[in-house]
């Protein structure tokens, strides 16, 4: 009953998940291309495609495809020997459960002639399956704690897969254990199969079950209430009644099982006690239930790769005229990419900007996890504005470089999701950080940035004490306005009246600087359209950094957008105002 | 002196013919190169935050100075984003430390005693024109050729340390080792406007467009750079530019290593000159007859 209902219940959500995630993947819209696309031309388009492949030169790529990279994993192989190990004993070791144990339907199996699943070599491979994963695991625990990167990335979702697999595979190993120590389950089956009423308490009057018991105890490692003194004659006996009641036919021996036999013998000194608490009561309902939650979790977690990996591997190869690059194929590809991610994090590991999250700690700058920000916000339309900042900067603070892609194992085109990102963020007005810092600086400028004359400014001994890090920073104190900086500048020689188009000018902003006016500095056009091409800077007669002083000016803007972005996501989340670092960069936990 | 290559992150995927023709041509002049998987040089976050820029640099020399006495790039805004990187280690301990307490869980330090170099350098200072010349097989015919020196490597000079910020000749001289004419224009150290672009993309287009029109004005036929972003400006965004009308002549831009590397005899496509956006592999042919008369008519 409580099988039947649990499997048919999980099953349920199983088909209905992944039938969610399929459904999803013609439904997202992801960058410019997807919005121009209807869910019919997508859907239609993936006909097209799939019709096209098996009917042309492509089913050779697609096959190819399979066995290099579904099979062999090659794309695993090619990144890290370590990991390909690791993930190849979870793969193998879980496809062997999975076709000899899985679906044996408990004894007979529908494609195997002659299993059974208590007999060699089925007892054998099962084990073999179990320590293949467990195996995997393990490696794959090693190296999520020990790989610096690697560690900082492994959130929840990683930790539940490992987690729940892990449970199915122990339980099952404890589960089998717990039935070789079992004298219960010894003598049920002696009352089915050998005389309704015998009772293993009565063995002393009953010298052929006493055998029988010996043997089991010496040779199947079954644990009784009472030891029995083996003797050879009695385990000769036992032997024979062995054969005699058939056991032999169904049990080989259990040292095959070497997992579970082990297991077995380290319990044996509490196996009766286990036994009487129902200890294979216990670990069948373990065992089970873990199953069906990992089978209905399977596609709302990170083991749905199993299926969106390999299809974007496969759907790769289609280029070129072929049918695969049509616009709403290029959508529906994008859309399903989001879900092949399998968070392996091997991107933000490779990732050229990835060090930068050493010094802003914005997840959203890692490769692995911009892949979650995009999935968010095309699932929410109406994200906060913090957020969509955060997302921002991770989405600019990337240099396209595209080694992302490049050693994606699933083969997503990552570098096409960047572009798409930063669509999505346009489309909702969100430009680049540097436009962004620009725009702020500009808007809140106020009405005295147009007054001539300022009195000064309250933060304008701060702000001459906070630009620090350029190279003597300081040095704007020299300037006496001769106006070199200015002449030399090729971005003023663009305008016929400069001061209109970009506000301070360098010498100005220079000598501004000395008097503290930071909106008016901030707010100059100027700041914004400096090429950095450094001819102020050496052509200056007094050593003034000009365009260091620039650069650190634009930080110092950036700067405003970032503690505007903690403050709003401190406010989100109901904590004081933060100003160091970002309470958002630590949402996932 | 064996050099670290570093690539930067422009080149693998949208100029490869860079890094392809500067292998050919200085496996060919037997300078050795190292690979090390870097990280961007910090260039681009500059403008957002000092600190970060530092710290990605820092950790490329820290990596460098693991297998190698000396870095060398093709990129001319790595190059003075790396020289920045490294001068302001050296000035201020503070920030040193700061991130050497940063990079040691990496197991990374940078100690300060790396070489940093733009291939120019290496090829002026380290093989020498008299080399290169000896190694010309196959001198170009003339092709008459817009020296781009690029700002991030000229200035500020006393970080940077390339050539004379006012009257740089290195690159002149390398161009006319391969047979071709360096022309005299009033705009050769000027930006290229790429640092604009997609902040603001007329200005960018603008300060391109001024640049070629002063080339073209002075008779050049090809532009010659040796940096990615300005090829990715003088190319790409050109191209956009003929498109869009904001220029009617096109100025095809060349990568250094290709023109020498045609000049020592390897061809125009493995040097990947039919790469670019704008065809520039006419520069290998030999001259016709009728533009030989005219531009030696114009020369007098």
């Amino acid at each position: 009953m409580f099988y039947d209902v649990a499997y048919y219940i999980s099953l349920t959500v199983f088909f209905a998940g992944v039938l969610w995630r399929i459904r999803s993947w013609f439904t997202r819209r992801v960058g410019d291309v997807a919005h121009e696309q209807t869910t019919f031309g997508r859907v239609t388009g993936v006909a097209k495609s799939v019709v096209f492949t098996l009917f042309s030169k492509q089913i050779v790529y697609v096959i190819r495809e399979f066995f290099v990279n579904v099979m062999m994993q090659y794309k695993i192989l090619r990144e890290n020997t370590a990991r390909w190990i690791m993930h190849m004993l979870v793969f193998a070791g879980f496809l062997l459960l999975f076709f000899l144990h899985v679906i044996d339907d408990t004894y007979s199996h529908p494609w195997i002639d002659g299993y059974f699943s208590t007999l060699n070599p089925w007892l054998f491979l099962r084990n073999i399956g179990a320590f293949m994963v467990l195996a995997g695991l393990g490696i794959a625990v090693y190296r999520r704690l020990t790989i610096q990167g690697l560690r900082k990335l492994t959130y929840a979702m990683d930790r539940y897969a490992i987690a729940i697999l892990a449970i199915i595979i122990v339980s099952g190993v404890l589960l089998e254990a717990s039935k070789i120590v079992s004298h219960r389950t010894f003598e049920e089956m002696a009352q089915t199969y050998a005389h309704p009423d015998i009772r293993i308490a009565d063995w002393e009057d009953d010298p052929e079950l006493e055998a029988l018991m010996a043997y089991w105890q010496e040779n199947y490692g079954v644990v009784f209430p009472e030891r029995i003194e083996p003797d050879s004659e009695k385990l000769e006996w036992g032997a024979d009644v062995n054969d005699a009641f058939a056991c032999s036919m169904c049990h080989s021996r259990p040292q095959a099982a070497f997992l579970s036999y082990a297991t077995s013998r380290a319990v044996s000194p509490v196996a009766n006690a286990m036994t009487n608490a129902g200890a294979e009561t216990f670990f069948w309902y373990v065992h089970f239930l873990a199953s069906f939650i990992g089978l209905a979790y399977l596609p709302f977690s990170k083991f749905f790769h199993i299926f969106s990996t390999p299809i974007r591997l496969l759907a790769k190869v289609k280029t070129g005229s072929a049918p695969g690059s049509l616009p709403a194929n290029i959508a529906t590809l994008r859309a399903m990419e989001l879900d092949a991610c399998m968070h392996c994090a091997n991107c933000s590991l490779r990732c050229s900007v990835g060090p930068i999250f050493e010094t802003i700690p914005n997840q959203a700058i890692l490769p692995s996890e911009k892949i979650g920000d995009l999935k968010h916000m095309v699932l929410n339309q109406s994200l906060p504005t913090e957020e969509l900042l955060r997302i921002a900067e991770g989405a600019w603070i990337c240099t396209s470089c595209h080694r992302c892609t490049d050693v994606c194992p699933a083969g997503i085109n990552l570098q096409d999701l960047w572009f798409s990102i930063r669509e999505e963020l346009a489309r909702r007005g969100y430009p680049e950080p540097y436009v962004q810092a620009m725009k702020k600086a500009l808007a809140e400028a106020g009405p005295d940035a147009d007054l001539p004359l300022i009195p000064h400014s309250p933060h304008g001994k701060e702000m001459k004490e906070g630009l620090l890090l350029s190279e003597q920073a300081s040095t704007f104190t020299n300037c006496y306005n001769c106006m070199t900086c200015t002449n030399v500048c090729p971005v003023v020689a663009c305008y016929d009246k400069p001061s209109r188009e970009l506000g301070f000018l360098p010498n100005q902003i220079m000598h501004a600087l000395g008097f503290g006016f930071r909106d008016q500095v901030l707010s100059s056009r100027m700041l914004w359209d400096c090429v950095t091409c450094y001819a102020c800077q050496e052509a200056c007669p007094q050593n003034v950094r000009v365009t260091d002083v620039l650069y650190e000016l634009r930080n110092v803007a950036y700067q405003d957008v970032r503690l505007e972005m903690n403050d709003m996501a401190a406010k989100t989340t109901g904590e004081g105002p933060q100003t160091k670092e970002c309470p958002m960069d630590s949402r996932r936990t | 002196m064996k050099y670290a290559f570093f690539a930067g992150c422009k080149i693998p995927y949208y100029v490869p013919q860079y890094e392809i023709a500067t292998r050919m041509v200085f496996s060919a002049l037997d300078i050795g190169l190292t690979d090390v998987e870097f990280n961007c040089c910090g260039y681009p976050v500059r403008n957002l935050d000092f600190y970060s820029y530092l710290y990605s640099a820092a950790r490329n020399l820290a990596l460098a100075e693991k297998s190698a006495s000396g870095l060398v790039t093709p990129c001319k805004c790595c190059y003075g984003s790396l020289r920045h990187a490294a001068y302001m280690l050296s000035e201020r301990t503070d920030l040193k430390d700061r991130i050497n307490s940063q990079l040691a869980p990496l197991e990374l330090k940078y100690t300060g005693t790396l070489e940093i170099r733009h291939i120019l350098q290496v090829l002026f200072h380290d093989v020498g024109l008299e080399a290169i010349k000896a190694r010309v097989k196959n001198p170009l015919d003339a092709p008459r050729v817009a020296v781009h020196y690029g700002c991030h490597a000229l200035r500020p000079s006393r970080i940077t340390d390339f050539d004379d910020p006012d009257n740089p000749t290195i690159f002149d001289r390398l161009v006319e080792a391969t047979g071709a004419v360096s022309v005299k224009w009033p705009m050769r150290l000027d930006c290229c406007g790429n640092p604009l672009w997609q902040k603001n993309d007329r200005l960018s287009r603008f300060l391109a467009a001024k640049k070629i029109t002063s080339a073209l004005d002075a008779g050049a036929e090809y532009l010659c750079v040796s940096c990615t972003y300005c090829q990715i400006q003088f190319d790409q965004v050109q191209q956009a530019m003929l498109e869009a009308g904001d220029i009617e002549t096109p100025l095809p831009s060349i990568l250094y290593p290709q023109l020498l590397g045609l000049s020592m005899g390897f061809s125009s496509k493995r040097l990947g000159l039919d790469t670019h956006h704008l065809n520039a592999s006419s520069v290998a042919l030999p001259r016709k007859k009728e533009e030989d008369v005219r531009s030696v008519s114009e020369s007098a």
